[in-house]
């Protein structure tokens, strides 16, 4: 069931995707000339980077087969590998996407560019500062993380007030101007926006994640983090097709009650498979993410308490993205476009 | 073409493998083997996630609940309490098992096509990117001359 699964959904992206191509290649043709340093060769870089990430995950996933094929050696290509490949990508790639708005079409000034380059630094410098305080942080490589997130933040939050105007003009004058923006341009902002939270919701659980494995009894308290998660009440119930053992458990911070997490043990009879539910509650902050284990003795279980900052953020930011790109495809030109033929301008013709 | 739809044949299920670790987080580490210090234990669970759990789908030995798994979290902390350090624990386990139980792939001969990838990938992009730049480059004879720059900079703030 899940190779049909797997074979439809690969027909469908590379089916979809050799059609698309086959059909509009021959329409793809240069219409314009652009310098190195121009929106255009940010747009190439962004390509190239993308790609570039794509064909390591690629190559990384599939190489353990090949070698197994080729050389009958077996290893394993882990997270850690792609942590250390994809994720430097990744990051140039965000680094960079904060200052691709900076770049004038065609042809930008390189003052110009490093001047807001350097404003940018500035204030992405003092926000981590203040965020390395006010948490804590001093592990080098979830700053540089936290300092990846906010550059993107700050920059694409400065370019679109400076479309706006700002300073230099009312806030009624910006407002009427922001109103005025093209879809695109709205995709532009919201999209970067959406990549600095999904980057802020990764850094966030790989520098924050805090977790708890014990054995707990009922009605003893364990701190993860500044949440006290208790151990309320046990009971049984079943579903459809599955009896359960459902946990009722309290979490707690500053001694107010925050919510109730119901992780279950699940046991289905037919397939004499045991899964496990974790119970997971959302705040805007993180996931606060309970899991129910074996029981030990007369009152006592296994549970597992953690506290997943950003996750939220991840979903929100991807999201983000998907929704303002589907939204910037309807962008008036687009439409226009799409009535007529699209004259594509000759070569350059020299004047007489 | 046979050789293509055997290869893919084989490719399928592996690409199937992936998707299996979302079936449900399970409770894996059980509190009986933990140690009472905290910084050792901290370490244990590190050397755990860094190992590979044999009959699981690339998940590790601090993941699993498989008895397997089990008895290589209560091996790596044998080898602890006997005062081995981190990569000796490591690489006993590796002798043991094979690389195989390696998530992160050491660097060999078996695996320098892997490690080396990702540079030859930037490279190849960069390069592809440049030679696209100089069939596309913007050539010095479109660019106005000083006298046209200033009366077109002339129409555009609204002069004649």
């Amino acid at each position: 069931m899940r190779g049909v699964f797997i074979l439809l959904l690969l027909a469908l992206a590379i089916g979809a995707a050799l059609i698309l191509f086959a059909l509009r290649a021959p329409k793809i043709t240069d219409t314009g000339k652009f310098s190195t340093l121009s929106r255009e060769g940010g747009l190439l870089l962004n390509n190239v980077l993308l790609a570039c990430s794509c064909a390591v995950v690629f190559f990384g996933t599939l190489y353990a087969l090949f070698q197994d094929m080729v050389t009958g050696e077996k290893i394993t290509v882990g997270a850690p590998y792609f942590n250390q490949t994809f994720l430097p990508i990744l990051g140039v790639l965000i680094l960079a996407a904060g200052v691709g708005p900076f770049l004038a079409w065609k042809s930008a000034k390189l003052p110009d560019v490093l001047r807001r380059c350097r404003t940018t630094l500035v204030v992405t410098a003092i926000v981590c500062i203040l965020i390395a305080l006010l948490t804590g942080v001093r592990d080098p490589v979830g700053l540089l993380g936290v300092a990846i997130a906010v550059w993107l933040a700050v920059a694409t939050s400065m370019d679109l007030a400076r479309r706006a105007g700002l300073p230099g003009v009312s806030l009624l004058t910006a407002l009427n101007r922001l109103r005025g923006l093209p879809s695109s341009a709205w995709a532009l902002y919201i999209g970067h926006t959406g990549l600095a939270i999904a980057a802020a919701g990764i850094v966030a659980i790989s520098v924050w994640r805090i977790e708890a494995i014990q054995l707990q009894k009922k009605g003893t308290p364990v701190g993860v983090g500044e949440y006290q998660f208790t151990l309320m009440d046990v009971s049984q119930a079943s579903g459809p097709n599955y009896q359960a053992t459902v946990a009722t458990a309290k979490v707690e911070r500053n001694g107010k009650i925050v919510t109730l997490l119901f992780p279950e043990r699940r046991w289905y009879p037919v397939e004499q498979n045991a899964t496990t539910e974790a119970g997971i509650s959302t705040r805007w902050h993180g996931d606060l993410y309970a899991v129910l284990g074996d029981p030990n003795g007369s009152d006592g279980f296994v549970t597992l308490c953690y506290y997943n900052p950003g996750v939220p953020w991840m979903w929100f930011g991807v999201l983000l993205i998907a929704v303002w790109g589907l939204i910037s495809l309807a962008d008036r030109r687009l439409r226009i476009g799409a009535q007529g033929r699209i004259v594509t301008p000759s070569a350059l013709q020299p004047a007489e | 073409m046979r050789k293509h739809v055997r290869f893919i044949a084989r490719i399928l299920p592996c690409l199937a493998m992936l998707m299996l670790p979302i079936a449900g987080a399970v409770q894996a580490l059980e509190p009986g083997e933990m140690f009472d210090d905290p910084v050792k234990e901290q370490r244990a669970r590190d050397i755990g996630r860094s190992l590979r759990c044999l009959v699981c789908q690339n998940q590790s030995i601090f993941d699993s609940n498989a008895s397997l798994a089990k008895d290589l979290r209560v091996l790596v902390r044998e080898r602890m309490k006997a005062g081995d350090s981190d990569e000796e624990v490591i690489e006993f386990v590796a002798s043991q098992y094979g690389s195989y139980v390696l998530l992160e792939p050491p660097l060999n001969s078996y695996t320098y096509a892997l490690w080396i990838a990702p540079v030859i990938f930037i490279l190849l992009g960069a390069a592809l990117a440049i030679q696209f730049r100089r069939r596309n480059k913007v050539s010095r004879h479109n660019e106005l001359s000083g006298a046209a720059r200033e009366a077109a900079q002339r129409i555009l703030r609204g002069g004649n």
